[in-house]
């Protein structure tokens, strides 16, 4: 009796394996390579989940890939093994194009239809070959700087709340009334600006109308005097006005030193505010635009964009594709982006959806239907390089450290480095006849 | 003579059984790349065109870098003041820990940075140069002394990066020294402190000389790994700032996976493989001039 039972025990358990094997062999298997957090993967996950494996029979796993992203990306491409979908900025993807890594969609599209008129235009056209002008990704993910300030800090000093339009004056002045030495030991320990953003080299020149390079990337404008005036504006808010600290604190996440409650304001991109939701931040906050600089009037937005694309040589692009259109739907966008990233929708019919604004109860209260209507009509796509610059004029370009470190003044710095990368981009394929 | 032959080939094939997977691994896993970057590096090559030959194309833009001539400079910067350094404070520490009571726990507590992950010794580097809120400097404060920017000030940061190298280094050579040390016979002590012998003496006389060959492998050793530092700096400095801390190892992992010129990255490798076997092929020659083997 007792060796029957094992017996049937036995078969009943080959049976289940065998079918749970052929269930999975049923089952394709998508792996999206991505930098996203875990509870930003779990979300996506959760979502292919729910609403596309059953439709589909098509399994999407994300492959979490924190750091030298792309370096794993080209080195399976170099194996002859590459994701059939890849994630990244839209500023690395002309390099991608370039080098025939990747599939235009435009067959895709026309095949099935697929409109892309909801798209905004901003959010197609980083996706978009520069020599060719076939559309290589789709993007649920636009990203924006602006600042973050602590409100509660602010009514503690009997503040105004920074409102766009503000100027630099107006921004200084703040940061310099909320930047405290607050328990008398000669340290500050209260700052009133941080930023652990790598891209304010860019963000201040745009504040001030300005940019480092020109859009064809065929020409460094650092001896621009607005650029100038720019970075040295950056290099005194840490040495001058000391109201921010020094850039070695932008290791630790500038998220986690606004949670701390010691910043007055940070400029930052806009994940943080999924972040600052998550983390539970123990003081009011709220959002407001870049200030403007001197020599503009124009409003400064920078954006840039996060999507995917197919490879060359996907195993299964019908697949690849597929999971694509789910990706870049408006339920993805309503159900993880919107939860979990805080990013801003790439389409219409996402920035019209109630769900965009599910947590009116939560903060901050100033990220309105309005304030994200301006992010993304005034955006324009942030200056990150979209070629590869190579390791002399990136090595030229490090000597904007000196600024950063207080080593030397903005201008000679700027009009050496201007000089060099001018003569270097000479040699740059795209910029040679 | 056939029953001989046959155990002979009976003996070989034995002997290369044991070493037939090793063999097959390093055959594989570095003979074969090794042989292949060589080719490589006349190569143009791209992950999605292929390889493309081009003579020695390769060789004559390194010539001409000078993104490497800085690299080249920086390390015979960061030879200049960590391999000394390093020698000193490992001597001195073996010396230090020799005898003493409760030697056993120096020895480990001397020797753990060895054993540590080189990213973890960076990331508390990193914190503890910081030039606001560092421990370095608020120590430096209390004595009047305010620190640099460490890691911020291309003129320290070199020095800082050393500094961290020799602290993570000192307790492997300090075991290494100590067993030169537990090498040297008694017996000459004994007679130098017959003679009369200050401690100084006896250092000079007899302790150094004796240690020539570990100090031998020590300079060796160093000369050869001063060109591969790639880890704290790529985590404490990442080149910077202003290029004062890039390294040979970095220009070859930016030009290979940064980007995608294998074959340059190869000729790199290969130019710092040529560099570091001249100098420890000059090494060797005149070693035998100051290293002490006799007892």
């Amino acid at each position: 009796m007792k060796k029957r039972l094992i017996s049937l025990f036995l078969v009943f358990f080959l049976l289940g394996s065998f079918s749970f094997a052929l269930s999975a062999e049923n089952e394709k298997l998508l792996t999206i390579p991505s930098w996203w957090a875990p509870h930003e993967i779990k979300g996506a996950e959760e979502f292919f989940d729910k609403y596309f494996t059953p439709k589909t029979g098509i399994r999407v796993k994300y492959e979490y890939i924190g750091e030298a992203f792309h370096e794993k990306m080209w080195t399976r491409i170099a194996a002859g093994n590459p994701y059939d979908i890849m994630t990244f900025n839209a500023d690395t993807l002309q390099e991608y194009v370039d080098k025939g890594a990747l599939m235009p969609l435009d067959d895709f599209i026309k095949r099935d239809k697929y409109d892309l008129r909801d798209f905004f235009p901003i959010a197609l056209e980083h996706w978009r070959g520069r020599k060719d002008g076939k559309l290589y990704g789709l993007s649920n993910d636009m990203g924006s700087f602006h600042f973050y300030y602590n409100a509660t800090l602010f009514k503690s000093a009997g503040l105004p709340f920074p409102k766009y339009p503000w100027s630099w004056d107006k921004f200084l002045s703040l940061a310099q009334k909320l930047t405290r030495d607050t328990n008398g030991d000669g340290k500050i320990d209260q700052w009133g600006y941080i930023s652990g953003v790598d891209w304010c080299r860019d963000i201040w020149p745009g504040t001030n109308g300005a940019f480092l390079f020109n859009k064809e990337v065929t020409k460094c404008l650092l001896d621009d005097p607005k650029v100038i005036k720019a970075l040295q504006f950056w290099q005194d808010l840490t040495y001058k006005y000391k109201v921010a600290p020094s850039p070695e604190l932008i290791q630790l996440t500038s998220g986690d030193a606004f949670l701390s409650g010691n910043v007055a304001m940070m400029l930052d991109g806009t994940w943080q505010v999924g972040y600052l939701r998550d983390k539970g931040a123990k003081f009011e906050w709220d959002v407001a635009l870049l200030p403007k600089g001197p020599d503009t009037n124009r409003i400064y937005i920078p954006n840039f964009t996060a999507g995917w694309v197919i490879s060359k040589g996907a195993k299964d692009p019908e697949a690849a594709w597929a999971a694509m259109k789910a990706y870049a739907s408006k339920e993805f966008a309503e159900e993880v982006m919107f939860r979990t990233l805080s990013s801003l929708p790439t389409r219409r019919s996402a920035l019209l959806s109630k769900k965009f604004y599910q947590w009116p109860e939560r903060p901050p209260k100033g990220l309105t239907g309005e304030f994200y209507g301006q992010m993304i009509k005034f955006g324009e796509p942030i200056h990150q390089y979209p070629y590869n610059l190579g390791p002399k004029i990136r090595a030229s370009l490090s000597k904007l450290d000196l600024i950063a470190s207080n080593q030397k003044p903005a201008e000679p710095v700027c009009k050496e480095v201007a000089k060099e990368v001018n003569e270097l981009l000479e040699t740059m394929p795209w910029v040679k006849k | 003579m056939n029953l001989r032959l046959n155990r002979r080939w009976r003996d070989n094939i034995a002997g290369y059984s044991f070493i037939a997977i090793n063999l097959a691994w390093v055959l594989i896993f570095t003979f074969y790349p090794v042989c292949r970057s060589f080719i490589l590096s006349f190569q143009e090559w791209n992950p999605i065109e292929g390889s493309k030959f081009i003579g020695l194309d390769n060789y004559k833009e390194i010539l001409q870098d000078w993104v490497f001539g800085i690299a080249f400079k920086n390390a015979l910067y960061y030879a200049l003041l960590t391999i000394p350094a390093g020698l000193v404070l490992a001597i001195v520490l073996a010396i230090a820990l020799h005898r003493i009571k409760g030697r056993t726990l120096f020895r480990t507590l001397y020797f753990s940075p060895s054993i540590c992950s080189s990213v973890a010794i960076a990331i508390i580097w990193t914190w503890l140069y910081n030039s606001q809120y560092g421990l370095i400097n608020d120590l430096l404060g209390h004595v009047g002394i305010k620190g640099p920017g460490w890691l911020i000030d291309p003129r320290w940061a070199m020095p800082a990066v050393s500094i961290t190298v020799v602290w993570a280094g000192c307790g492997y050579w300090m075991v290494m020294f100590l067993a030169g040390l537990q090498d040297i016979p008694e017996v000459y002590y004994d007679a130098a402190k017959v003679d009369g012998a200050t401690s100084l003496q006896v250092f000079r006389f007899i302790t150094l000389p004796m240690l020539t060959p570990t100090i031998f492998f020590y300079l060796t050793m160093a000369f050869i790994t001063v060109w591969y530092q790639f880890d704290l700096v790529y985590v404490m400095t990442g080149g910077g700032p202003v290029n004062s801390t890039i390294m040979p190892a970095l220009v070859i992992y930016e030009a290979a996976f940064r980007d995608f010129r294998m074959g340059y990255a190869a000729a790199v490798a290969w130019v710092m493989f040529a560099i570091t076997f001249i100098i420890t092929f000059l090494h060797f020659k005149i070693s035998g001039r100051w290293t002490f083997y006799g007892r």
